[in-house]
């Protein structure tokens, strides 16, 4: 682009900037307004629904063909987070115990 | 803005050439600029070990990236660029938490996993190199509220703090935090939904979150960009920053869900609230030296949710300290000024809290990779 005239060139660089300005102040206001959120809300709730309906589709042609489906693994996962939160209760409990004095192991009579 | 500005084809060439040098350099720099050391794994997660530039002459030290970034933030270009390089160059054995790419089967993944299973697991490795004690840890974003959260649950382990652009306090009401509280409000970011149909929260998503306060700046960034490309130098630096910028990775649903729901949305940390499995963990738990790095127009984590952390431990009054910059997130803590105004304070800071006066590590740390044998509890 040319500007041979700095006037010119000046005047339009400050319109711009009053623009972009403008622009900048009118989607900061706009985005604290409820109603610009709850549409942006909804916007994502829409996605959530496409993908939810994308994953129960998936789900289904995979169990129609016996075969093990992403829900399968995310029981497995369940279960394993299940197991590995108990283990982690039941260290937390050892870690709280208080210290048992060792004690010298009797023998064993026969 | 220049008076005159006329197209000069040899330097919109200069800028082109320089453009694809940035981007060369850029997907040469993609695995880090430091050669480094895969020491640990589980998973996605990492321990990245870089050895100090000469004998270590201080202990190790652990640094814990954000969870919704790629770890070589710390480590994006040789040149001054690369945080881990200059803390390397004054002889301190450097190891990285990298969080990794999260696949399906971590949606689970939350912050029980990253305080009381992978860092401890870290901390393991680390000592089984060195010498068994409390290292130094410094944690940049998110990674230094989740630094956090290991200093107030395990203060024992942790010899010195420093946060990096670390929110803790997230009802502060500063500019673009606010927005970014309302915008999670319970009324409308139906977090459960989205977490429970994406499993991971995507990246794209959540930087999309970061760029809606500013659009127009975001729009325009490459276009006010292109005129200083003559600058080679510049060149080379905004390309790699974009290079990791736009790299954005998957955050584990669950560890999303407690984010928005915990600290966004009821501010647990700061209100004593937040617990981890079960056990509440405050802030007032800490008592080692903490060094709060807050940047004056950092935007995601504005300088008083940083500056809160001071206000919460318990560390006496002349170890808690603010390092005031300029800037926003992520320059002053990996641009070219970050070797002046950055490294020396953080050395600085680390020798005064012990880290010159303690007994070297061994310089050559042992080639296991395992953690040792004797477990210790998480």
């Amino acid at each position: 682009m040319i500007f041979p005239h700095e006037r010119f060139q000046k005047l339009f660089t400050e319109s711009a900037q009053r623009c972009e300005q403008w622009a900048a102040d009118w989607w900061s206001e706009h985005l604290r307004k409820p109603e610009t959120l709850s549409g942006m809300g909804d916007m994502l709730g829409a996605m959530c629904t496409l993908k939810e309906r994308w994953n129960k589709g998936l789900e289904q042609t995979w169990a129609h063909w016996r075969l093990p489906s992403a829900l399968d693994m995310e029981r497995l996962y369940e279960r394993l987070g299940e197991l590995e939160e108990h283990i982690a209760r039941l260290e937390d409990q050892l870690e709280d115990a208080p210290q048992r004095p060792q004690t010298p192991a009797q023998p064993v009579e026969a | 803005m220049a008076a005159t500005q006329t197209f000069d084809p040899a330097l919109e060439a200069r800028r082109a050439q320089n453009a694809a040098q940035g981007a060369l350099s850029a997907l040469r720099l993609l695995a880090g600029a430091t050669p480094h050391d895969e020491v640990w794994r589980s998973g996605p997660v990492r321990l990245r070990a870089y050895a100090p530039q000469g004998p270590a002459t201080r202990p190790p030290l652990l640094l814990v990236t954000p969870i919704i970034n790629r770890y070589r933030i710390v480590d994006l270009a040789p040149d001054g660029l690369s945080l881990v390089q200059g803390l390397t160059a004054a002889g301190i054995p450097v190891y990285v938490a990298d969080w990794g790419e999260p696949a399906a089967i971590d949606q689970g993944t939350d912050f029980e996993d990253y305080v009381l299973r992978y860092l401890p697991a870290m901390q393991r490795v680390i000592e089984a190199r060195h010498t068994p004690g409390p290292v130094d840890v410094i944690g940049y974003c998110l990674g230094g509220t989740i630094s956090v959260l290991y200093a107030a649950r395990f203060p024992e382990r942790v010899r010195a703090l420093v946060t990096l652009n670390t929110p803790v306090d997230f009802a502060t009401g500063e500019p673009h935090m606010d927005l970014l509280r309302e915008w999670v409000d319970a009324r409308w970011f139906p977090v459960e939904r989205l977490t429970a149909a994406f499993g991971n929260m995507p990246g794209r998503l959540i930087q999309q979150g970061f760029l809606w306060p500013t659009p127009i700046g975001s729009a325009l960034k490459f276009a006010r960009a292109w005129p200083k490309f003559d600058d080679a130098e510049f060149a080379h630096f905004f390309s790699v920053l974009e290079s990791w910028n736009q790299d954005a990775v998957d955050v584990p649903g669950a560890a999303y869900r407690r984010l928005i729901t915990t600290l966004y949305r009821s501010n647990d940390l700061v209100e004593r609230r937040f617990r981890l499995r079960e056990r509440l963990v405050t802030l007032d738990a800490i008592t080692c030296p903490v060094l709060a790095v807050t940047c004056a127009h950092d935007t995601i984590c504005p300088p008083g949710a940083a500056r809160a952390l001071l206000e919460h431990v318990s560390t006496p009054a002349d170890q808690r300290r603010e390092l005031a910059l300029s800037g926003g997130h992520i320059v002053p803590i990996v641009g070219k000024k970050a070797p002046q105004r950055l490294h020396p304070q953080l050395l600085e800071f680390l020798g005064v809290s012990g880290g010159l006066s303690e007994a070297p590590s061994p310089s050559q740390p042992s080639s296991s990779g395992s953690p040792p044998t004797g477990r210790r509890r998480a």
